[in-house]
């Protein structure tokens, strides 16, 4: 009796232990995740940085930017809300998301991880991190890039005072330029249909890098007329020397037609059709002008015509949204802007002549790339200025209308104040907002933010 | 290892004793002179056991020595007889009244006496779970427990029913028990296999939707941790163990057949006004608009609002009033057979059973239809020795209706529709999507065209094994395996809105997902007495699950050639995969002993390790220890005080961390701005990959909930009058959260235990016989509960978490009950008034959003009365829930367009009652003046902003109370004996049931059972253009043979 105690004893026991012996593999064989990799590569990670740059600048931002520079009215909704300056901390929260860690984070893993080995990757990412942060800056003013990115290291990076942010935007773009100037041969591998940009063409990033600093130069212009046109035109000059010298060489979005790769005005569209509709301010200056630009922006309404909502009667009746916004190239650093920061800053240093040229240049180009065709009679209208004919409002004016969907616009707006727009008497507050609320992530999370509630609180290098 | 097991065996299966006598004699009930079959008698002290005949004869051979047999069965006072001289033994067995030897199922299906519990355990009976006319067994035990809140979502065929055991014990993870079908943990979940929007595509099935209610014998509901301590870091939300019927043995071979029929109708529907065209109000005045044909052949046009003029002042264009609604529901219907046979030898026992269920919605072109074969037995090999296993094999096709906020949703084109539309005219002549606007599907289109199926194929088996090599030892083997495939397609014909990109041309995916699980346990018991009065016993085992998961979509968009739906018909694919695997084993122990049958103690612990700890922790240890003190065997109570019983618990059990969460990983990125659905990858041919916006997290434990429960069970008058009390304090602690971070950090969210949340309560169980007679009785049963959840913590810096995987509406904020409805409310003063925008007549919204209502209730109740007199019987139920607010969507939205009943009475000004502003502060708030508000507006402003949803209104307007007072079911049923002995025919049972038959609530949507985001998420209150209840009629006949 005892015996067979004991043998059941024996026998229960190794019943019960003998899955230990084998149980730290039974489960470290399912700890990998079969769905979700642990690393990636270059090429993956700078498709994702430009697709990200791609809905920064056209998507949400974009059509938020067009309401309040009155391209387009909000009718619906969240986008009457906007048109009624009601903008509030949870809706700017996406837009915030996408540029940190959608793509500036991803931008800042391929320059870190990949940058000794590939300087190629390292400066197009620069050069994509940088108009990101530019983007964001001129949207938020002071935010955080210095100790940004870090992850678990630095949760809670403290908010740069805009003007460092755009001293470190042309110290970013300088090394982007310089790394992107390396030969071929230092790079392990090389971009190619990775970047959907330029598809690998090295030269052409570096001239577009020029662009952009001329572009966040520029901004400087309330801060530092002078000095603001000079950097901005020597950027120009080397952007130019690099090959930037018509349309052929703007950096634009690459949309398809697949669902993953649509143009977000069309997506948009398809979705909340109805919740924008085209705005009075921008039909009007292009119905009085006879603006061929005008059947490529807009829709007509019954009867043929175009008709723009006004921002305090949103009506549904208003014209829609026409094919050019839609389309899978929409500018997001163009020859049209270079001239006409060109034509800007010339004007800024009294140097009328250039400024008038570089404003003709700038009209004709845009014709031509969106009608695809040229307009003598437009032409001779609106890009034969001289000497004695340009002025700011004539150039701001033409800018705004060739800007359309470009979120450039709102920072135009705000520095130099043309067109002149028309506050919406319904509006919350009593003037357009220059700002966007903090996003309310960085409100609760980080202590480190600087608070912007008041949306018509101006941004540094608009005092 | 096997071979020690095969040793041991064949040594233990000799051990026979030699036996000495042979008793023989008949048991009878002490007021009945028919035998009682069936009874179990047992050599006390030893293993022999036996169990009477048909006819309560009995035989049992009785080792030499042997002092007394002890006779059980249910129902019945347990009766210890001595052994005498006489070989020839009449025994007489007394009703239990009082019930003192009920035997509950417990944790890991141990079967033990109910008064040696140190915790509550709710119970069901099956029958009342198939008589509920219910289809889905979670749904059927609505207001039928203590402690259990069903939260059924919508009444169209296969629709999901969310079940909570004390309310939510979680903030992220799973909230819902762990379901357990005769020892083996199924697979329950509500997936959604089309990556939809969480508010739209189609209400998916809880996989317990496979199981067949008929099936059922009984269910055990192990509410708390201190009952659900041995599942370990599966037990966080309780468990529900759920027993089939089995056959018996020595019954003989027995057929029943049970056939139903069932007429559903809609319950509760938003009323609409039927006065006003479509159109808007241009410059002021009601002007009718509409859609027509565009020259693509697709609808266009048209107005999402009902601000046109009055339809009659229309007739000369044509334009007339239809009754949509009216005539878009059907009578549905649902029709089941059940067939089973059961059988029993002295050795054998077995069920087979066959059922079919055909359903079809009150919406029509939807259906449920399941079959379900399920075969169990069991043999007895020796004395010490036995087998079991079980077989069901489940085939479940649904073809489910589009719901909720998707541009196909059947409510939302129905109740947005204007009454001057004729929506049953719903195609061109090109077959083409034919609706008054073009932006929302014709939900007849929907319900023909977008057609959504699911057929799931599904076997759940085990086997067991029993074993009691010696008097005081048994060894139970349990192995179980659960596998179900999962095959559906959903299709958005060519011009209709609800593809994926809303671009109207059509879109067809495929998705198929296997599950499976497997499971173990191996329990060894040992028993020992130590002198007559202490009794213990000592349980230890082992426990294994493993559980896999595969996924595949794949999906084509931009069809060219109608109504065919091979992918090859696409212009555009997409596919996707995922795939799960996840395992953990477990030591445990379960210890237990009594002093007299009067005071029980039983401790457990068990010890998990599992591949979904973080990497930097090992195990986990979860302990529990229970106690009971029958009171009414220490000290004396007066007579009619028949029993009392105290109970107290303490136990852990916890809550897994999320599949793959201690790593950081790369991802294919989406951009999605909140409004489109962005950009991702494939883009231009290529692939993208970013670091992935959750960051992972090695240090992750499993949650913990630590509860306490106290509880008193009474028994009065010979249990005529039963109460049942328990107080609960359960702490969760290390809650699980995808903590929001600042997302200049480079993520969005980090993974981690934080969170703190405290659920206590009251649960009531009580019942009572006023009138028992022969012929006639009157039964009451009560349960009602009381659960308050408290969100105590979040994580530093949240204080506000939008409860995951559902509607942005619902929030775990600190200091306030789990699940909030969380929005945009007006601006008051500090003694409530609104303040009015003296322009406009209009309150302001204020810019913060604030908490508007708690959705979980603040008590249920189910109250069952049944009457019995000779063969009939009547019982009905009523379910009674308190309080719980409703996000109204549906409602605002239809003021706001126009479509409402209450906006008809648009044709004058209304005054909004509240007090003006003097201005708007810098932080965007209203300066508050005591004038009060004198500024009218238009019944256009009022139902539009006011009372409607734009962008001005608040969203507190549409937050109603979604309490009710139900008639749940209603029973008529009547029990035929059928003397005749031809067709072998023995009785028969007639059922008539009424389900919703009465439904009073304040709530002016849809029946207030109802969520949006079904039991697949962990949002329950919300309500947007969801689909109707139902009530229905049942009659059913079920023969025995």
């Amino acid at each position: 009796m005892k015996t067979i105690k004991q043998i059941v004893q024996v026998g229960l026991m190794l019943l019960l232990l003998s899955p230990a012996v084998s149980c730290k593999k039974y489960l470290s064989d399912v700890e990998v995740n079969p769905n979700k990799p642990e690393g990636a590569t270059s090429a993956l990670l700078l498709s994702t940085v430009e697709v990200g740059t791609f809905d920064n600048y056209t998507g949400s931002c974009s059509r938020r930017c067009a309401v309040l520079t009155q391209h387009c009215t909000g009718v619906l909704f969240y986008y009457l809300s906007i048109n009624n300056y009601s903008i509030l901390e949870a809706d700017v929260q996406k837009d915030w998301n996408n540029l940190y860690s959608g793509t500036m984070m991803n931008a800042q893993v391929l320059a870190d991880t990949y940058g000794n080995a590939c300087p190629y990757y390292r400066g197009m990412a620069k050069v994509l991190k940088a108009m990101n942060l530019g983007l964001t800056t001129d949207m938020w003013g002071d935010v955080p890039n210095r100790q940004a990115f870090q992850g678990n290291v630095n949760k809670t990076p403290v908010f740069d005072p805009q003007q460092l942010v755009l001293s470190d935007i042309q110290t970013m773009l300088n090394e982007a330029i310089s790394d992107l100037k390396r030969p071929s041969s230092s790079n392990l591998t090389l971009p190619g249909n990775d970047d959907f940009i330029y598809t690998g063409q090295i030269q052409s990033w570096i001239a577009a890098a020029w662009v952009l600093k001329a572009r966040y130069a520029n901004h400087l212009s309330k801060r530092s007329s002078s000095q603001s046109a000079l950097d901005a035109i020597s950027y120009l000059d080397s952007a130019y020397a690099n090959g930037f010298t018509s349309s052929a060489a703007d950096m634009t979005t690459k949309f398809g037609a697949g669902t993953t790769e649509i143009n977000q005005w069309q997506s948009f569209q398809n979705q909340w059709g109805g919740y924008v509709k085209m705005g009075k301010n921008l039909v009007d200056i292009m119905v009085a002008n006879a603006d061929p630009r005008l059947p490529f922006y807009s829709d007509t309404v019954a009867g043929g015509t175009y008709a723009g909502a006004p921002p305090d009667n949103p009506a549904a009746t208003a014209s829609n949204i026409g094919a050019y916004p839609t389309q899978i190239h929409l500018p997001l650093v163009s020859y049209v802007e270079a001239k006409f920061i060109e034509a800007e800053c010339q004007l800024r240093l009294g140097h009328i002549n250039e400024a008038a040229a570089a404003h003709n240049l700038a009209v004709k180009a845009s014709i031509l790339n969106i009608t695809g065709a040229t307009s003598p009679v437009y032409e001779a209208a609106h890009a034969s200025e001289t000497a004695g004919s340009i002025t700011l409002a004539k150039i701001m004016t033409e800018k705004y209308v060739a800007s359309f969907t470009q979120v450039e616009s709102w920072s135009d707006w705000r520095r130099t104040d043309l067109p002149a727009l028309v506050t919406n008497p319904k509006g919350v507050v009593s003037g357009i907002p220059r700002i966007l609320p903090t996003p309310r992530d960085e409100r609760l999370y980080n202590p480190g933010v600087h608070l912007v509630e008041n949306v018509l609180t101006h941004v540094w290098w608009d005092l | 290892m096997k071979k020690y097991l095969t040793i041991s065996f064949l040594l233990l299966a000799s051990l026979i004793f030699a036996q000495d006598r042979t008793l023989v004699g008949k048991i009878t009930g002490a007021f009945d002179t028919a035998g009682l079959p069936g009874v179990t008698i047992v050599v006390k002290g030893t293993v022999i056991a036996t169990s009477s005949q048909a006819d309560g004869t009995f035989k049992i051979k009785v080792p030499a020595g042997s002092k007394t047999l002890v006779f059980s069965f249910v129902g019945m006072k347990t009766k210890e007889v001595e052994i005498g001289t006489a070989d020839i033994m009449p025994i007489e067995m007394e009703p239990d009244v009082v019930k003192l030897n009920e035997v509950v199922v417990t944790a890991l299906g141990v079967s033990r006496e109910k008064k040696s519990l140190g915790y509550s355990i709710s119970e069901v009976n099956g029958e009342d779970v198939a008589r509920s006319g219910e289809q889905n067994v979670i749904e059927g035990l609505a207001g039928k427990a203590s402690g259990v809140q069903v939260i059924g979502s919508s009444g169209t065929p296969g629709a999901s029913s969310r079940i909570l055991l004390r309310g939510p014990q979680t903030i992220e993870g799973e909230t819902q028990p762990l379901i357990v079908v005769d020892g083996i943990p199924i697979n329950n979940t509500t997936e959604d296999l089309f990556q939809s929007d969480p508010e739209g595509g189609v209400n998916n099935s809880n996989r317990a939707l496979d199981i067949n209610p008929d099936d059922i014998e009984s269910v055990s509901i192990l509410k708390g941790p201190a009952a659900a301590a041995l599942y370990g870091s599966r037990a966080g939300a309780g468990v529900i163990m759920y027993t089939t019927k089995k056959g018996k043995y020595k019954t003989g071979l027995g057929v029943t057949y049970g056939s139903s029929a069932e007429i559903l109708q809609v319950s509760k529907l938003p009323q609409q006004q039927n006065t006003y065209a479509q159109g808007d109000y241009v410059n002021g005045v009601p002007t009718y608009i509409t859609a027509g044909q565009g020259p693509d052949g697709r609808s266009l046009g048209g107005t999402p609002d009902s601000w046109g003029p009055a339809i009659s002042s229309l007739a000369s264009q044509g334009v007339k009033k239809y009754d949509n609604t009216g005539k878009f529901f059907q009578t549905g219907s649902t029709f089941t057979n059940n067939l089973a046979v059961t059988g029993g030898t002295e050795t054998t026992r077995f069920r087979l059973a066959l059922a079919n269920t055909n359903n079809t919605g009150v919406i029509p072109n939807t259906s449920l239809k399941r079959n379900n074969i399920t075969l169990s037995g069991e043999h007895r090999i020796t004395d010490q020795l036995s087998v079991n296993a079980s077989f069901n094999y489940a085939n479940t096709a649904t073809q489910l209706p589009q719901q909720g906020s998707n541009l196909s949703g059947v409510m939302l084109g129905l109740m947005r529709a204007p009454a001057s539309f004729d929506l049953s005219n719903y195609q061109f002549s090109n077959g083409y999507n034919r609706t008054y606007n073009d932006i929302y599907d014709n939900p007849y289109f929907t319900i023909y065209k977008n057609l959504f199926n699911s057929t799931v194929n599904r076997i759940i088996t085990n086997l067991g094994l029993e074993y009691k090599p010696l008097s005081w030892l048994g060894i139970t083997y349990r192995l179980g395996v659960d596998h179900s495939s999962d095959y559906r397609r959903q299709i958005y014909a060519i011009s209709s809105l609800g593809d994926v990109n809303s671009t109207g041309n059509g879109q067809v995916g495929y998705a198929t997902a296997n599950t499976l699980q497997v499971y173990s346990d191996l329990i060894a018991t040992a028993k020992k007495s130590f002198g007559e009065n202490v009794h213990s016993s000592l349980s230890l085992g082992n426990n294994i699950w493993n559980h896999s998961y595969q996924s595949t979509l794949a999906r084509g968009s931009g069809l060219t050639i109608p109504d065919f739906y091979n992918l090859s018909n696409a212009s555009q694919l997409y596919s996707s995969n995922r795939e799960e695997y996840q395992r953990s084993y477990a030591y445990f122990f379960d210890a237990n002993a009594d002093y007299k049958s009067m005071v029980f103690i039983g401790v457990t612990g068990r010890n998990e390790w599992a591949s979904t700890f973080g990497a930097n922790n090992n195990s986990f240890f979860y302990p529990s220890i229970h106690a009971s003190v029958v009171l009414s065997e220490m000290v004396k109570l007066p007579k009619w005080f028949s029993f009392a019983k105290l109970r107290a618990a303490y136990a852990q059990s916890g809550t897994a961390a999320q599949i793959y969460s201690n790593h950081t990983y790369y991802a294919q990125p989406s951009f999605a701005d909140g409004f489109t659905n962005g950009n991702g990858f494939p883009f231009g041919g290529m692939n993208g990959m970013g670091v992935n916006t959750t960051m992972g997290n090695p240090n992750l434990k499993p949650e913990r909930l630590t509860g306490q429960e106290y509880g008193m069970d009474m028994r009065f008058f010979e249990g005529r009058l039963n109460l049942d009390l328990t107080y609960y304090y359960q702490l969760s602690t290390d809650v699980l959260l995808s903590l929001p971070i600042a997302p200049s950090s480079g993520y969005q969210f980090i993974y981690d235990n934080a969170g703190e949340l405290l659920n206590k309560g009251f649960e009531i169980q009580a019942g009572g016989s006023p009138v028992k007679t022969k012929n006639f009785s009157w039964e009451i049963a009560l349960t009602w509960s009381k659960n308050v959840s408290k969100v105590l913590k979040l994580a530093p810096g949240v204080d506000a978490y939008p409860v995951p995987g559902g509607a942005q509406e619902a929030y775990a904020i600190a200091g306030q009950p789990y699940g909030v409805l969380y929005g945009t409310k007006w601006q008051r003063t500090g003694d409530g008034k609104l303040i009015i925008d003296p322009s406009t007549g209009l309150p302001y919204v204020d810019p913060q959003n604030g908490v508007l209502g708690n959705p979980y209730p603040d008590w249920i109740s189910g109250i069952r009365n049944t009457f019995r007199y000779k063969k009939w019987s009547f019982t009905f139920l009523w379910d009674i829930k308190k309080g719980g607010m409703m996000w109204n969507g549906t409602y605002g939205r239809m003021n706001h367009i126009g479509t409402s009943k209450e906006s008809e009475d648009r044709n004058r000004t209304f005054l909004i009652d509240g007090v003006i502003a003097s201005g708007i502060n810098s932080q965007g708030y209203a300066i508050p003046t005591s004038t009060p508000n004198t500024k009218p507006v238009s019944g256009y402003d009022y139902w539009n902003s006011y009372k409607g949803d734009g962008s001005n209104s608040a969203l507190e307007n549409s937050i109603q109370d979604g309490g009710w007072v139900r008639l749940r079911d209603v029973i008529l049923s009547y029990h035929w004996d059928v003397k005749t002995n031809k067709y072998r025919l023995k009785y028969i049972d007639f059922t008539v049931t009424g389900r919703n038959l009465l439904l009073f609530t304040k709530y002016t949507g849809v029946d207030p059972e109802t969520s949006l985001t079904g039991a697949g998420s962990n949002t329950i209150g919300t309500d947007w253009f969801n689909n109707p209840g139902t009530r229905s009629y049942l009659f059913g006949i079920k023969a025995g043979f």
